[in-house]
């Protein structure tokens, strides 16, 4: 009985010292969306490429989707390697009629976010084109972050 | 010396005269060996001696084999990094680079795959370098080939 009631002491201790060095507020890991948006103005928008990275924060990017046109609604091209790792090359293409213009959201990031630290996301659009497959100017954007 | 401690004048004991005699009768020995034991012993002992004497001579001549082997290959991988590397690694570009950059603007993007599609999807006159991924046929795969190495974060982007 006594040892019994030493186990239960004990593994009260354990939960009473885990629950103490937890972080009040947000959760150690989290997941939260990123949206990226590609504005080419009047030029219909036919393709992009984009890079996407944190400097800082610890985040992994744990899946992407595609955008809200159907023209980019498809998963588009990343390197695989990419999936638990801080940085990713996304690009996608269509050379259909009905591509849509001005800003448009692309592409949806999954990322797994690791302590307290809000991650810096940086995008850098390489390239976009027109549906002749010519490039024209256009900017990236980010919006999102929110935990999800 | 245990003794001369139990007998300071040194002298140690002395077992009397008759039970000396007796002890030297009983263990002396009266073992005849003949003289073709002997002569067997003596062979057996020379022939074993002899044989070491080849294995160790076996085993110098093997440790002067394979030193002379070592430095006969260290010397052959001296000769092969002097050799100029031209033949197996091309000069500038990587072949598969300059298949994948279709548009020739001297970099892979997105915008090589997508001028292959275009290609394909107007039905083009099939160029020989628009089969990137070498299979005989320019299709969907070539252009899938081309976005991925694109996306790669490890592609080697043609300056």
């Amino acid at each position: 009985m006594r040892k019994m009631l030493a186990a239960l002491l004990l593994c009260a201790l354990c939960v009473a010292v885990l629950r103490a060095q937890e972080p009040e507020g947000r959760p150690a890991v989290r997941f939260e969306a990123v949206d990226v948006y590609v504005d080419s103005g009047k030029s219909p928008l036919a393709a992009y490429q984009f890079e996407l990275a944190a400097e800082v924060g610890d985040m992994k990017i744990v899946g992407i989707e595609g955008g809200e046109h159907a023209a980019f609604k498809e998963p588009p091209y990343y390197d695989p390697a990419a999936l638990m790792k801080h940085r990713v090359i996304i690009a996608a293409f269509n050379t259909g009629a009905d591509l849509p213009s001005g800003k448009t959201r692309v592409a949806r990031v999954h990322v797994q976010v690791t302590g307290d630290a809000e991650p810096d996301y940086v995008v850098k659009l390489n390239v976009a084109a027109s549906a002749d497959g010519k490039e024209i100017k256009a900017t990236a954007t980010l919006a999102g972050g929110t935990g999800k | 010396m245990g003794n001369t401690a139990n007998h300071p004048d040194g002298t140690g004991p002395e077992a009397p005269k008759a039970l000396s005699d007796d002890l030297w009768s009983l263990y002396r020995s009266r073992v005849h060996v003949p003289p073709e034991v002997d002569r067997a012993v003596l062979e057996m002992a020379r022939s074993r001696f002899a044989g070491r004497r080849r294995s160790v001579l076996v085993l110098r001549w093997a440790t002067v084999g394979a030193a002379a082997a070592a430095l006969l290959l260290a010397l052959s991988l001296m000769v092969q990094q002097e050799r100029p590397l031209a033949p197996r690694i091309p000069s500038t570009r990587p072949e598969a680079a300059v298949r994948q950059d279709v548009d020739g603007n001297g970099r892979v993007d997105i915008l090589d795959a997508f001028a292959l599609a275009r290609h394909i999807e107007a039905r083009d006159k099939r160029r020989h370098e628009w089969d990137v991924n070498g299979d005989g046929d320019v299709n969907q795969a070539d252009v899938d080939t081309v976005a991925m190495a694109a996306v790669s974060l490890e592609k080697g982007t043609l300056q």
